[in-house]
């Protein structure tokens, strides 16, 4: 590998993984951390389990009539207990906005960065770096 | 040099530092007062209890977001790395064994991306890391590894102490040593050596340093922190396999399972 391939990789590899820091199972670069989507719809599953809690939102095209559920992977229990999720938070058939980074291969999925719940509350995806 | 050159040229080597990485250790805190440090039967101190990473969850946790370790690797192992953070440019993390609910090895667990517990007895220091559930046995009475000892994840943990400090050796690793997210990667070679110590009334740190004749050109040391859990915290379950969705993919990368399994 020649010196400017060394410069380039060493440049774009930690900006992949500036957002990867709060996971401990997996790197995160599968999903595009330089975009966010917005995901207004209803809840239609909610597991608060390990590795990754993991909520499964439908989102509803109303001008193309049709619906999509977007897999949106969030950190383990640990992660986002400690960032003031709880097992009770959502449930299916709620009203929730999810902002997250999607994954690159342009499949509805997508990484937590924050949800807003029915009732106005927002929680974030961690509680900072450490967790 | 025009202004255009002089920008880039700066912002480069400012990437660089940001790079390095640290090869040389911190300097070692300095050690808690006697008086602060509670105590076994045996006379040795006494960390049993919760304890909190401080930093990152890399190796060495004092790198920032963005920044990774950079240990002296070996030509054969440099590729390696530089091929992973190849795939992670392109989006495609490696196969990671982590991601298959393979268990980190010793090296990686101590970087404790949840908390630890430690329970002590004369004669042994036994590490609970709340991640995968794993334990590290630092066994402290003198028994050392042989030619019939098996590997594994954790790998063989010998220790003694001077002072108050816990001084021990890591050897006999099981697996592909992975060990962080970026795919660095060293051999069924790598050695730890630890020097855990109490720096204050709550505070540890455990200065350690690798060694692999195949894959360091040099040792990589770094000081973990950890911080005593407030009072009322506890331990939480962590089982990877409970609803894993992040298979190895056939190129050996890591996939996304996006349809519930149940």
């Amino acid at each position: 590998m020649n010196r400017q391939v060394r410069l380039t990789l060493g440049f774009i590899a930690p900006l992949l993984l500036a957002s990867t820091l709060a996971q401990a199972h997996h790197s995160s670069a599968m999903f595009d951390a330089a975009k966010d989507v917005e995901l207004k719809g209803v809840v239609k599953t909610f597991k608060f389990e390990n590795p990754h809690v993991n909520i499964v939102v439908t989102v509803r095209d109303e001008k193309a009539g049709t619906t999509t559920d977007w897999y949106v992977e969030a950190a383990s229990v640990r992660g986002l207990a400690m960032a003031g999720w709880r097992r009770s938070t959502l449930k299916p058939g709620d009203t929730v906005t999810i902002v997250a980074h999607p994954l690159r291969d342009g499949q509805p999925g997508a990484n937590l960065v924050k949800a807003t719940l029915a009732d106005g509350t927002t929680l974030a995806a961690n509680a900072g770096r450490n967790y | 040099m025009n202004r255009v050159s002089n920008l880039t040229v700066g912002f480069v080597c400012a990437v660089g530092l940001a790079l390095a990485g640290t090869a040389v250790a911190a300097t070692p805190p300095s050690v808690a007062p006697a008086a602060v440090v509670k105590r076994g039967t045996d006379g040795h101190p006494d960390w049993g209890g919760i304890w909190q990473r401080v930093g990152g969850i890399g190796l060495d946790p004092t790198l920032k977001p963005g920044q990774i370790d950079r240990p002296d690797l070996t030509a054969q192992y440099q590729a390696m790395y530089d091929a992973s953070l190849l795939s992670l440019q392109a989006g495609k993390p490696i196969a990671d064994p982590t991601a298959s609910c393979e268990p980190p090895n010793g090296v990686r667990i101590m970087n404790m991306v949840y908390p630890m517990e430690i329970f002590q007895r004369p004669g042994l220091v036994a590490v609970f890391a709340e991640w995968d559930h794993q334990i590290r046995r630092i066994y402290t009475d003198g028994r050392k590894p042989d030619a019939d000892t098996e590997r594994s994840y954790m790998g063989y943990s010998v220790g003694h102490w001077e002072g108050d400090q816990l001084v021990a050796t890591t050897t006999l690793f099981k697996g592909v040593a992975v060990l962080n997210q970026a795919g660095l990667t060293l051999s069924d070679e790598m050695s730890m050596q630890e020097r855990w110590q109490q720096t204050g009334p709550d505070t540890l740190t455990n200065t350690i340093t690798l060694t692999d004749a195949k894959a360091l050109r040099k040792p990589y040391s770094y000081t973990k922190t950890f911080k005593r859990a407030a009072p009322g915290f506890e331990m939480m379950e962590y089982t990877c396999v409970e609803n894993n969705r992040n298979p190895i993919l056939p190129d050996g990368t890591t996939g996304t399972i996006l349809q519930q399994a149940k």
